[in-house]
């Protein structure tokens, strides 16, 4: 915990009783293992939500550049809103958002919105699977990284999960993906979240599976279902957090399944769920053709989305506030790309680049980050928004100021430097859980020192017979064997000499029967 | 229609059909059904090759075994840490080695890859199932015992996987394994055992059903004329350094007197030879027992029942009982107790195809690894490389990555002499191999082939799904979402799922757009140049894909 933060809770803190021996110290008083033993105090865990618009979002239909209205009208007249129409933003004359999204300008004017202009990466990739990949995996244009960048987040501060997981410190799912899940939170030897498909009914295996099946396979198919359901180590714990938590009265739309998926999510947090990240999703961004009605460019299918959006988040956020969580939570939205500028023949727009992000809650410094994209005045039919920001700084702005996360770190989860935003505006950051996590689970790989410029040595645990440890690149490659062999029960040593290897970060392996985990490393130069 | 009719609570229908030969379509889902249930796992590749063939064709191939029978087991192991040694060259067999107790763990670990190894390559027959079957019904418990004894009763149930019953209990009695497992070597004159009289007729074959009334006494007489048998290991010819077991007769021991049996055995008496007792008046003895018994119909029905059990379901109804195990136990007794018959008039039968039938077997843990193995086609090390190879089938067999006897299944290792209990445990029968402890090992243990790292066996040889080739081998139909879905489907899963389910699966192809033609592009883009980007873009979502579709309880199903 920061000192500031300290001074704002010790005035709680200091009426309890110090009987704890040495911790008694006013500093130590609010820690999660005090909480735990105490059973007292909310959660303050940071939780984000990522919100995905699948298909890559038209962004200037969203975040509306009213400066370049001449020439954002010769170039796509087709599709364009009636300058008269657009949802202003309080304090703004020269950007505004599309006429569905009132609610975010809403909540904009409270400073509970911040917009990132033109977002993306260098060297675009225009196709959905291939730029879905590079916004999942956080790397660059040019190299294949098979991990997703929450998953290396999970993998950095939960290093033993999934050994010795549920346990009493981290007992709920690090993440949840509702839906499929996806790259976002891969890690070395498979996903650190868990995915369900419908957060308000975990299993409504016969709504995605075999429909009312009877007879002797219906039997049994009811049978495995059943022990899957019960086998679930994690079903229990959402269930109780769904049960303990509830809604506030605010309304959310109904037939709207974003919406209902983040009012799930409002009532696990609330209900004390543990769940550091979500991830949730919108389709059918991918607008070639009858984006907007050819009469009136207010409505249409990019319209629907966008109400869609603006409604789940708004009901979202208002429901947080009622409940008092919305200082823990922060959402985020992510498009694999935005569209080209010139709107095509069919009323839709074709694939483009850079578009803005949006990122909401009550803990962030509201506003507009960057400048309106400039539309020339004559644009070519491939001509695309250029990146003001790389994505990846919005997520090392994310990691850093809500999850906490120091320099060395973060280097190990982005696997490069970047620029830092300013957007989160967090008076608690909390950062003494990094230890607790650290230790959560059975530790049976660690190294050190990590960094290393040269050399680290690796500290595995067996549990006897075949034991390996393999060093792997960010791309999957195998740089080295250190250990390979069979070894009996107990804790050993070994010196790996990594002086030759280019700077950056690494993955050692354990590899010892069932059992499997990572440690991430990273080499200095 | 009458809103006050009151609705009768839901009863599964009777299912009334027999053994009269199918006559129905023998299409692809059929076919896909009965080498599901004979074989572990159905492939592409089977199911290409027995496309277009009549049903009787695929059975009689599914009734032949293989022309050559698999080399024996081989070393593959160390030294021991104090470095004493077996004596046995790394990859020579160990099967004709003196025993040494202190190499049996290392040497049955190796006799049970081997033995999972050829199941998974297995001919396209109905052969190492029907291993599988005997080895539960003539169960015996390798741990108990030498790990050379373990491989000959293995050779064993291989020997008379298709042969005849009556001959094969014969085998059987005088087995070591057997002999050795239940005390038959032990049992004496002086000092009866009644353990295997009591098996041999319990268990192997007149069964516990309401008309098998064989009595105490029978166990009794039966344990006597058992008596005088022995095993030993000898040098075969002596300094060959060629070791063989063998069973041989201790007239000493042997009691002579008269056995006499129950009233139901017809108050049967059979007496030894105290002028001649020698093996073969033994084993004459033992003929006209087994003669007795097998004059049993019951003998018959018990061993179809079991049968039907393990190829088809474990309720046997009255309806099941008349139209289907008695006419079978019929064919078994007429063809002399020949296995051929009976699985041949099963395997062709309308009960068998009925689909009332269809989906409802839960894989049993041998049938759900070695079905992975095949039908997601994860590539073994070859021969040349033996020890990657031994490894990579004790991950399928062992304990070390959630294999099969993690999942409560050892194979060589059954729980008692009864077999595993999923194979006739009432009411539960198979139910009993998932349960909240081996659900989460059965998805472990499969999860781990879909990650990039899979297991490693060393020697840069490891163990994972290549979701490339599994998905090549649908050819055209793997550019189009939907046909890549149904022909994935059709040949991983026995039961029908919803629409609901098809495009969640499809989702994770698409990532989530909505035209099929994007998954269409990017495998089109792969299969024309596989460069490190395009085959990293399909391999992500093949991967979740087939993880997902494995991980649902619907996989679980044959």
């Amino acid at each position: 915990m920061k000192r500031r933060d300290f001074i704002q809770k010790s005035a709680v803190s200091a009426i309890m009783p110090s009987f704890f021996g040495k911790n008694n110290d006013l500093g130590a008083m609010d820690s999660p293992w005090m909480r735990l033993l105490t059973n007292a105090a909310a959660e303050t865990n940071h939780v984000l939500v990522i919100i995905r618009l699948n298909g890559g979002n038209d962004g200037l239909n969203t975040v509306i550049p009213l400066d370049q209205y001449a020439n954002l009208a010769a170039a796509r007249s087709n599709i364009l809103i009636n300058e008269s129409q657009v949802a202003k933003l309080n304090g703004s004359n020269t950007t505004a958002l599309h006429p569905s999204l009132s609610g975010i300008a809403n909540l904009y004017s409270e400073g509970k919105v911040k917009i990132v202009q033109s977002v993306g990466y260098p060297s675009q990739s225009f196709s959905h699977f291939r730029s879905t990949d590079i916004w999942m995996s956080a790397s660059n244009a040019t190299e294949n990284v098979y991990t997703g960048w929450v998953g290396r987040y999970m993998m950095n501060e939960y290093p033993n999960y999934p050994e010795g997981y549920p346990n009493s410190v981290n007992p709920d799912p690090l993440a949840i993906q509702v839906g499929d899940m996806t790259l976002t939170f891969m890690g070395l030897t498979g996903p650190m979240a868990v995915s369900y498909p419908d957060l308000t009914n975990l299993y409504n295996f016969t709504d995605i599976g075999t429909p009312a099946l009877t007879g002797k396979a219906g039997k049994e198919l009811a049978y495995i279902r059943l022990v899957a359901k019960q086998a679930d180590k994690y079903g229990d714990a959402i269930a109780l957090a769904y049960s303990k938590g509830s809604n506030s009265s605010v309304a959310y739309p109904t037939d709207n399944n974003l919406a209902t998926q983040l009012k799930a999510i409002a009532r696990l947090v609330k209900g004390g769920l543990k769940t550091r990240v979500f991830m949730v999703s919108l389709g059918g961004f991918d607008t070639h053709s009858a984006q907007v009605d050819q009469n009136d460019h207010t409505i249409g299918m990019h319209s629907e989305l966008m109400k869609t959006l603006n409604d789940s988040i708004f009901s979202f956020q208002r429901d947080l506030e009622a409940l008092k969580i919305d200082n823990r939570v922060l959402g985020m939205t992510f498009s694999e790309f935005g569209r080209r500028i010139k709107s095509n023949g069919s009323f839709g727009t074709d694939h483009g680049a850079a578009l803005p992000m949006f990122v909401f809650g009550s803990s962030l410094h509201g506003g507009i980050l960057g400048n309106n994209p400039t539309i020339g005045t004559s644009v070519d039919v491939n001509a695309n928004i250029p990146m003001q920001y790389d994505f990846r700084s919005v997520y090392a702005s994310i990691l850093s100021d809500w999850f906490c996360v120091n320099s060395t770190d973060l280097e190990k989860v982005m696997l490069r430097n970047f620029q830092k935003l300013n957007i989160v505006n967090s008076p608690s950051c909390i950062t003494d859980t990094h230890e607790i996590n650290q230790a959560s689970g059975l530790k049976l790989i660690s190294n050190f020192p990590n960094p290393f410029d040269f050399a680290t040595t690796i500290e595995f645990q067996t549990q006897g017979g075949h034991t390996m440890v393999q060093i792997f690149d960010v791309e999957g490659q195998l740089i080295a064997l250190p250990v390979d062999g069979m070894y009996a029960a107990g804790k050993y040593k070994v010196y790996f000499n990594g002086g030759y290897l280019p700077a950056g970060v690494y993955y050692a392996r354990l590899q010892n029967g069932a059992t499997q985990q990572v440690r991430t490393m990273l080499k200095v130069q | 229609m009458n809103s006050a009719t009151t609705v009768q609570p839901s009863r599964r229908p009777r299912v009334l059909s027999g053994i009269s030969p199918y006559t129905g379509t023998f299409g692809k889902d059929q076919l896909i059904h009965l080498l599901k249930r004979t074989m572990f796992g159905a492939t592409k590749a089977d199911v290409d090759y027995f496309k277009g063939k009549t049903l009787t064709e695929v059975v009689n191939t599914l009734l032949t075994a293989p022309a050559t029978e698999s080399l024996p087991p081989i070393k593959t192991y160390g030294n021991k840490a104090d470095g004493s040694s077996d004596g046995v060259t790394a990859g020579m067999t160990w099967t004709t080695a003196k025993e040494n107790g202190n190499f049996n763990g290392e040497r049955r670990t190796s006799l049970r890859a081997w033995w999972i190894g050829n199941m998974i390559n297995q001919d396209r027959s109905v052969f190492e199932k029907m291993g599988l079957f005997w080895h539960n019904h003539f169960a015996t418990e390798n741990i108990d015992t030498a790990s050379i004894l373990g491989y000959n009763y293995v050779k064993l149930l291989r020997k008379n996987a298709f042969g005849n019953f009556k001959d094969f209990v014969r085998d059987i009695t005088f087995d070591p394994q057997m002999l050795r497992y239940l005390n038959g070597y032990l049992n004496s004159k002086n000092a009866p055992d009644e353990n295997y009289a009591r098996e041999l007729q319990e268990l192997f074959t007149l069964g516990k059903g309401p008309d098998s009334q064989y009595t105490e006494g029978d166990v009794k007489a039966g344990a006597k004329l058992l008596t005088g048998w022995k095993i030993r290991q000898v040098e075969s010819p002596v300094g060959s350094g060629n070791w063989v077991y063998e069973t041989y007769f201790n007239p000493n021991t042997h009691d002579t007197g008269a056995k006499q049996f129950s009233p139901f055995f017809g108050n049967k008496t059979i007496t030894g030879n105290a002028a001649q007792n020698t093996e073969a008046n033994a084993k004459k003895e033992f003929d006209d027992m087994l003669e007795m018994i097998f004059s049993k119909d019951e003998v018959s029905k018990f061993l179809c029942r079991k049968l039907y059990t393990f190829f088809i379901y474990y309720e046997i109804d009255a309806d099941i009982e008349s139209n289907v195990i008695t006419p079978l136990a019929e064919i078994f007794r007429q063809s002399n107790y020949d296995v051929k018959p009976v699985l041949k008039a099963l395997f062709t039968s309308e009960h068998f195809f009925d689909a009332a039938n269809k989906g409802c077997m839960i894989k049993s843990p041998v049938d759900y690894v070695v079905g992975i193995a095949r039908e997601l086609s994860i590539e073994i090390p070859t021969a040349a490389n033996y020890t990657e190879q031994y490894l990579a089938w004790h991950a399928f067999a062992g304990e070390r990555y959630n294999g099969a006897s993690i999942q409560g299944q050892n194979l060589g290792n059954p729980p008692n002499v009864a077999g595993w209990s999923a194979y006739y445990q009432i009411p539960s029968f198979h139910e009993f191999w998932i349960n909240t402890d081996s659900f989460p090992k059965r998805v472990n243990f499969v999860d781990k082939f879909f990650t990039n790292t899979g297991i490693s066996l060393g020697n840069s040889k490891k163990l994972a799904i290549d979701v490339l080739k599994v998905t090549d081998l649908f050819g055209a139909d793997a550019g189009d979402p939907n046909k890549l879905i149904n022909a994935v489907l059709e040949l991983l899963y026995r039961v029908p799922v919803s629409t609901t389910f098809k495009n969640y699966a499809k989702n994770i192809l698409l990532s989530g757009q909505s035209s099929d033609y994007y998954w269409s592009d990017a495998w089109d883009a792969y299969k024309g140049n596989p460069n490190a980007t395009n085959t990293t873009t399909v391999n992500t979502r093949l991967q979740t894909f087939y993880k997902f579709l494995v991980d649902q309880p619907e996989f679980h199903l044959s």
